[in-house]
């Protein structure tokens, strides 16, 4: 194989004394650091690196940064491995894997470049068109055009990498660290305020690197060392480099992602980025020219070829010819020389170059042929020749470096709402530039691009010459001159459609080389003004961006900062399992001597029916309602009385929202005069909360209320059972718990085990039970003191399981279940409770006729006919005598076999209710588990139907 | 039956191996106790508006958290009455409501900044007022009492450990 492309054996930015070991397609290869993947890859020989998209062409190295469209490849192997990255943009690394994408068997026998022979066949819309008979049968189409054209695949393992999310402010924040951006921070520095810089480059000083010495005799590098040296001293300049600022934002509100340099840190940081101001100095991108097979490898951007030889210290190829309509085409003359690149000759669109350009050529003794034009590139997998016109002269050479103009990286500034506008001498799109306190274009960015001299346009001649060419807009895409004009053919000539019906401008460079070609066509090809045919919206993210960096830290437990109870030691020393509930860390069940889970769920269950156990409820939320109007307040926004509600008084209330649904229910205590406490479900206690601040701060503002939010104040301990009451009693045996002293629904404060508590004779379980709030600092010592005074009565803790059993046993509601958002008082049974009288929140919409209907679903109870069989989970209740087309009737809220009653159990929504259902054959189905079983409605309360363990 | 009642730290589980004072990559983090507060809300007008504080005695400061809403922060052991108590403003004890800590050291106000959405620059998070926010997306309370770089940082209780995890993971980072 024919070696186009070789190291230097001098120059370049990269540090020749530590070489860096990597592997390509499986080949050990070597670089120095300093390398980009892509400058190793071509130091090495690599001619193609990939296969393009559509008709897996062969691709080789087009740019040097974040515009390359063809250098796509995966870097890392198994779970570490991250597709779809720009080899131009990743630093080497010692012990890189780099592999090869949309290829197979292998990059250089490809067996889909089958796709290039048939071209002529697979214009754009082709798979819309062909692949729409049978309708059914697109999935599998699709699956076979998905494999064939495409990106890399991700990982199907879990990432292992590490990544992390941090806020940063700034007064002034800077975007790029080229020339312009390194003098506007520096100004912005010396006025004394917080300025951040950021760059894509993992140095900063853009175009500085790129440049062996500036017309001031000094080196680029030096002179952006210098600059950044001088930032890096100010305390009041961060410098980010390796960071991309991708996304801008309302009130400048921006957000960037850094690539970190491995180790046991996060692999990338995405920056959440609140500037003052910004200053976009993105600078510009090389634009290529159009002719036929101007996607051969060995086609590359003048910009790109300098980047390479004075960067990387690399020469792309050894007999070139320059192609270019602008004068920034003969700046790549020296650096080539220098590089002992031959050129045998440079083709200039324009009729006159300017007479720097043309000086330039002359020093190097270049002819320079004005007026020309290159009508196409020939070779396979490396460029061997060009025509140039007029006329047929072939040219040989192995590297052709164009340039088309260059475009402002205006991506980040149109994303935020800025206009863009096609200036007509530059043949772009520039900024329209607008006064503004809050940002500041400088630079290449704001149209401020002289080293490119006039720039002539080639779209006309484009156009004339699309038909059977292999002329690409866009190479990312394979979108050729003639798939612009079959959209224009096809009335896809909007700018919009055209992106759309070609795939122009799509991928994951979001057309940074291609754009403004589409556009100029789109001109040539509609008869309009490049104005009037527009431009297509920049979307965020400028760069593609992992879904890691994106997601952070927040997976897996990580997900939400998880809550923990006051209790949380003493569950662990109890051997808790413990489960997420709301954003708590919450005891699930205690298995004792390898118990399994439901053999623990049954002895907790026994334990508290028969003896007593203990349970944490401290997750409820729990707020004080205090003020004259307090009792006002509840009237409105609970749907029970309140008003007679005296001191030391307990009820169970129910929230609605103002659709008239259940939004959450609890208990409301009367602690003394003016002051009530509500206790609200862990699931809906943050949106029940909000709904009531919302309550007193808009709507009733007039009421004179506050609100103390005081669910992390105290730590809550239920302790229920036959056996509760003497567990008590021995904890503090002068606070009189009798039943006459503190019956049900009772509330009293006092001391237990010396702590000073505040208790709440309510159930949730339905058996005896006593609520004991103390202070949280104080909770273990409470539930020492428990343990000991109930170790004689056999007191067990139990969890969530048990506690959700006994919930369903005595038919009482959960969040999420029966309380689903859909329900009504009166769906669920508590109608009764709704006052009649005087208004509540959701009142008005709870008597719509709608909500009144007979056949809405309402909770009841179901028990199997034979008395054993599981009522599957999540089933829905058919009506069984019409088998062959069921009504479904509703659906089972939660299901359990009961340790109580010895048989399953569930509840349910069904149509109708009881009542209705009594007088139909039902049958509970499951498709998913595949399960029917036959049922009885009954009433949703199964265990102490008329409470009398509770007020025992 | 316990004579006292124990303090029982929020941060981390008696006998753990992880423990506060800690000291991580220039941060130093130590629990504040004895430390009791109380939740005023209500009407006042003389107490310091939104973010202000104002230092009632050598050791209690009002916090002012929100309109009609106040902390006061008492740094003893004493029981905290309601001498703000009026008909219009109402008190409850939240002394174990907040795990309270100290956050300082040269990194501290980076590390802190870097979890939170608030700018807090010393030109725009002046000594001696407060804020409310996230940090590591739990709720917290912060007030910057005496100097640059010295953070009293109050988490509702039963996040107090996440947060703390991820203000020494992010002190390790940076």
């Amino acid at each position: 194989m024919k070696n186009y492309t070789s190291r230097l054996p001098s120059g370049g930015l990269i540090d020749r004394s530590r070489p860096l070991s990597f592997q390509f397609d499986g080949r050990s290869m070597t670089g120095f650091k300093g390398d980009s993947v892509a400058s190793a890859l071509m130091a090495n020989g690599v001619n193609v690196i990939a296969r393009s998209f559509k008709y897996h062409r062969p691709r080789g190295f087009f740019g040097a940064g974040s515009e390359e469209p063809n250098a796509i490849v995966t870097i890392g192997e198994g779970a570490h491995s991250e597709p779809n990255l720009v080899a131009t943009q990743i630093p080497l690394r010692d012990g890189m894997i780099v592999t090869s994408q949309n290829r197979w068997p292998s990059l250089k026998w490809d067996v889909g470049s089958v796709n290039g022979y048939v071209a002529p066949l697979l214009p754009s819309g082709f798979y819309y068109k062909t692949f729409m008979w049978p309708a059914w049968a697109w999935k599998h189409y699709e699956h076979v055009i998905r494999n064939a054209a495409g990106f890399g695949a991700v990982s199907q393992k879990a990432d292992p990498d590490i990544y992390a999310k941090r806020y940063c402010h700034c007064d002034v924040l800077v975007v790029g660290a080229g020339p312009a951006g390194l003098q506007a921070a520096m100004e912005a520095a010396e006025s004394g305020v917080r300025v951040v810089l950021c760059d894509e480059g993992r140095e900063s000083g853009g175009s500085l690197l790129d440049e062996a010495t500036r017309p001031d005799g000094r080196a680029g590098r030096d002179q952006a060392e210098a600059l950044t040296g001088q930032l890096r001293d100010k305390t009041n300049v961060t410098v980010m480099l390796s960071t991309t600022v991708f996304g801008w934002y309302d009130h400048n509100y921006l957000l960037a992602v850094s690539r970190c340099n491995g180790g046991d840190g996060p692999a990338q940081v995405l920056h959440k980025i609140r500037a003052g101001k910004v200053i976009l100095a993105a600078g510009a991108m090389e634009r290529s020219l159009l002719f036929d097979g101007n996607d051969l490898p060995g086609v590359m951007l003048c910009a790109a070829t300098k980047r390479y030889i004075n960067r990387y210290g690399v020469r792309p190829g050894q007999r070139a010819v320059i192609y270019t309509n602008n004068d920034s085409g003969y700046d790549v003359v020296e650096a080539m020389v220098n590089a002992g690149v031959s050129i045998a000759g440079l083709v200039d669109r324009r009729d006159t170059p300017s007479p720097g350009a043309q000086a330039m050529a002359d020093r190097h003794g270049v002819t320079v042929e004005a007026g020309s034009y290159l009508k196409c590139a020939r070779g396979r997998s490396r460029v061997r020749s060009v025509v140039v016109g007029p006329g047929e002269r072939s040219v040989s050479c192995d590297l052709v470096c164009v340039s088309g103009g260059w475009t402002p990286t205006a991506h980040l500034y149109s994303q935020r709402g800025g206009k863009l506008t096609f200036e007509m001498g530059m043949n772009t799109l520039v900024p329209e530039l607008v006064r503004s306190t809050d940002f500041e274009l400088v630079g290449a960015v704001a149209g401020d691009m002289p080293w490119q001299g006039e720039v002539a346009p080639d779209w006309e001649a484009a156009v004339a010459m699309s038909r059977r060419t292999k002329t690409f807009v866009d190479l990312q895409n394979d979108v050729l001159v003639a798939d612009l004009a079959l959209a224009v053919r096809e009335g896809y000539g909007d700018v919009e459609l055209a992106k759309r019906y070609t795939t122009t401008g799509m991928g994951t460079d979001q057309g940074k080389t291609s754009n403004v070609h589409a556009i100029g066509l789109l001109s040539e090809l509609t008869g309009r003004a490049p104005n009037e045919v527009g431009y297509t919206t920049f979307r965020a993210p400028y760069t593609p961006v992992t879904f890691g960096a994106v997601i952070g830290c927040d997976v897996g437990e990580n997900l939400t900062p998880v809550r923990r109870t006051p209790y949380h030691a003493r569950h662990v020393e109890s051997g808790a399992v413990f489960e997420p509930s709301s954003s708590w860390l919450y005891p699930k069940y205690y298995p004792m001597d390898g118990e399994s889970m439901n053999d623990a769920i049954t002895r907790e269950v026994n334990n508290t029916r028969s003896k007593v156990g203990m349970v944490d409820m401290s997750s409820l939320g729990k707020i004080e309602l205090c003020g004259p109007d307090a009792v006002k307040f509840l009237e409105l926004a609970y749907v029970n009385k309140f008003a007679k509600l005296a001191v030391g008084r307990c009820r169970y209330g129910i929230v609605l929202r103002h659709d008239g649904m259940v939004l959450d229910d609890g208990t409301v205590t009367r602690i003394c005069e003016g002051r009530y406490l509500i206790t609200m479900t862990t699931a809906q206690s943050w949106l029940t909360q909000l709904h009531l601040e919302r309550l007193l701060q808009v709507e009733y503002p007039d009421l004179d209320v506050v609100m103390l939010p005081v669910t992390e104040q105290w730590a809550s301990l239920a302790v229920a059972g036959p056996k509760a009451r003497e567990v008590l009693r021995k904890l503090n045996p002068d606070f009189d718990i009798s039943n006459e002293a503190f019956p049900f629904t009772h509330y009293r404060e006092g001391t237990m085990a010396g702590l000073p508590v505040r208790v709440f004779r309510v159930s949730f379980s339905g058996e005896l039970s006593y609520e004991i709030n103390v202070g949280a600092n104080h909770a273990c010592a409470l539930w020492d003191a428990v343990v000991v005074a109930g170790r004689s009565f056999g007191i067990m803790p139990y969890g969530l399981e048990a506690l959700d059993v006994m919930r369903i046993e005595k038919g009482h509601l959960n969040v999420g279940t029966e309380i689903d958002g859909l329900t009504t008082p009166d769906d669920l049974g508590l109608g009764r409770m709704a006052k009649s009288d005087v208004t509540f929140v959701g009142k008005s919409l709870l008597i719509r006729d709608h909500l009144q209907r007979d056949d809405r679903l309402r909770l009841v109870g179901l028990r199997p006919k034979d008395g054993k069989s599981a009522i599957p989970r999540g089933g829905v209740i058919v009506d069984q005598v019409n088998s062959a087309s069921p009504d479904v009737l509703g659906h089972v809220t939660a299901t359990i076999h009961s340790p109580t009653l010895g048989s399953p159990i569930a509840l349910a929504l069904l149509s109708g209710g009881q009542e209705t259902a009594h007088t139909t054959d039902i049958q509970v189905e499951s498709p998913v588990a595949g399960e029917t079983v036959a049922v009885d409605v009954c009433s949703p309360v199964f265990v102490d139907p008329e409470g009398e363990r509770l007020r025992a | 039956m316990p004579d006292q009642p124990l303090f029982q730290s929020a941060f981390f589980e008696p006998g753990e191996e992880f423990n506060l004072p800690v000291a991580v990559g220039g941060v130093s983090v130590k629990e504040n106790q004895p430390c009791r507060m109380t939740l005023l809300a209500g009407k006042a007008a003389n107490l310091p508006s939104v973010g202000q504080t104002a230092a009632l005695r050598q050791d209690c400061v009002v916090l002012g958290l929100a309109p009609g809403r106040w902390l006061v922060v008492y740094d003893t052991e004493t029981t905290v009455a309601d001498e703000f108590a009026t008909d219009q403003l109402f008190a409850s004890d939240h002394s174990d409501a907040w795990a309270v800590m100290t956050v300082s050291g040269a990194k501290a106000t980076d590390v802190l900044q870097a979890l939170c959405p608030v700018d807090m620059h010393p030109v725009n998070f002046v000594n001696d007022t407060c804020f409310q926010s996230r940090i590591g997306g739990s709720p917290a309370l912060v007030f910057k009492n005496g100097s640059d770089g010295r953070y009293r940082v109050f988490i509702p209780r039963s996040s107090a450990r996440a947060v703390l995890e991820d203000i020494c993971d992010m002190a390790a980072f940076l």
